[in-house]
C-alpha cells in the first residue's frame, strides 16, 4: 500500500497568543527568520541604491571616495558577511517555500527548515574568508 | 503577484548570488572604484585580484542584462515582500491601501534611481 501523504492537522492555538513563540516549533522560527532576513535585505537594498546614487549625482570621483571609505573599516566586512548570511538563509528557506507551493516536502517541513539552517551555516562559514580577508 | 514573487525569488538566487560572487569573491568590496565599475557595466570585464585572482571577459550584454534584471527583481521582490508583511498584520483596508500606494511609489523611485546609476557608469 502506498504511503499516505495527507498532512495531519492540529490546533495551532490562538493566532493572537503572543506567548506562542516560546513553544519551540521549527516552522514558526522559519516564518519569523524569513521575515527578519527579508526586512534586512530590503532595507539594505534601499540604502545600497542610495549610496550608489553618488555615482550619478556627484560624479565618479566622489563615488570612488565613498565606496573606498565605506569598505575600509573591518567591522563593515563582518556586517557584509551578516548580509550574505541573510541572503543565503532567505534563498534556501525560499526554496523550501517554493517546494511547499508545489506540494512537495510538506510532511518534512520542520526537517527542511533545520536543513536550510545547517546549509546556510556551512555556506557562510566556507565563504567567511572571502569577506574577512584582505 | 504571488507567482511573480516566486519567479523573482528563484531568479534572485542566481542574480544576487552572481552579484555577491563578483563583488566580494572576485573584485573585493575594498577595491571597488568608478573606473572598474565602468569596465564591468560597459564592457562586461570583471577583473579581480581579491580572493580569486581571475579576469572574466563576459559578453557586455549579458552583464548588463544581469545588472538590470537584478535591479528589477530585487526592487519588486523586496518592496512587495515588505508590503506583504504589512498586510499579514491584518491592519485594516485603509492601511493596506496606503501601504500598497507607498511601496508602489518607492519601487518606481528605486527603479528610476537604479537605471540612472547604471547610466552613470555606462560609458562606451
Amino acid at each position: 500500500m502506498s504511503k499516505d501523504t495527507r498532512v495531519e492537522t492540529y490546533s495551532r492555538g490562538l493566532i493572537e497568543d503572543p506567548s506562542r513563540w516560546k513553544d519551540w516549533m521549527g516552522g514558526m522560527w522559519a516564518f519569523y527568520l524569513h521575515r527578519f532576513t527579508g526586512l534586512v535585505l530590503s532595507f539594505y537594498l534601499v540604502m545600497h541604491l542610495f549610496v550608489l546614487s553618488t555615482g550619478y549625482w556627484m560624479g565618479h570621483e566622489t563615488y570612488t571616495e565613498v565606496m573606498q571609505a565605506i569598505a575600509a573599516p573591518k567591522v563593515i566586512h563582518v556586517m557584509e558577511l551578516g548580509l550574505f548570511a541573510a541572503f543565503v538563509f532567505h534563498a534556501l528557506n525560499g526554496t523550501r517555500i517554493v517546494l511547499f507551493d508545489m506540494m512537495r516536502g510538506l510532511e518534512i517541513q520542520e526537517q527542511l527548515f533545520y536543513l536550510s539552517v545547517a546549509l546556510s551555516f556551512a555556506i557562510v562559514v566556507a565563504s567567511a574568508p572571502f569577506f574577512l580577508l584582505g | 503577484m504571488w507567482l511573480l514573487q516566486r519567479v523573482t525569488g528563484v531568479g534572485l538566487i542566481f542574480l544576487l548570488g552572481f552579484h555577491f560572487a563578483v563583488q566580494h569573491f572576485i573584485v573585493g568590496a575594498t577595491n571597488v572604484t568608478a573606473a572598474n565599475t565602468v569596465d564591468r557595466i560597459t564592457y562586461g570585464l570583471i577583473e579581480g585580484d581579491h580572493v580569486i585572482p581571475v579576469t572574466i571577459d563576459m559578453s557586455a550584454v549579458m552583464y548588463q542584462a544581469s545588472a538590470l534584471l537584478l535591479l528589477a527583481f530585487s526592487v519588486f521582490h523586496g518592496m512587495y515582500g515588505v508590503h506583504n508583511i504589512v498586510v499579514e498584520q491584518n491592519p485594516g483596508e485603509k492601511i493596506e491601501r496606503l501601504s500598497r500606494y507607498f511601496f508602489t511609489v518607492l519601487s518606481v523611485v528605486l527603479l528610476i534611481q537604479g537605471v540612472l546609476i547604471f547610466y552613470a557608469f555606462f560609458a562606451p
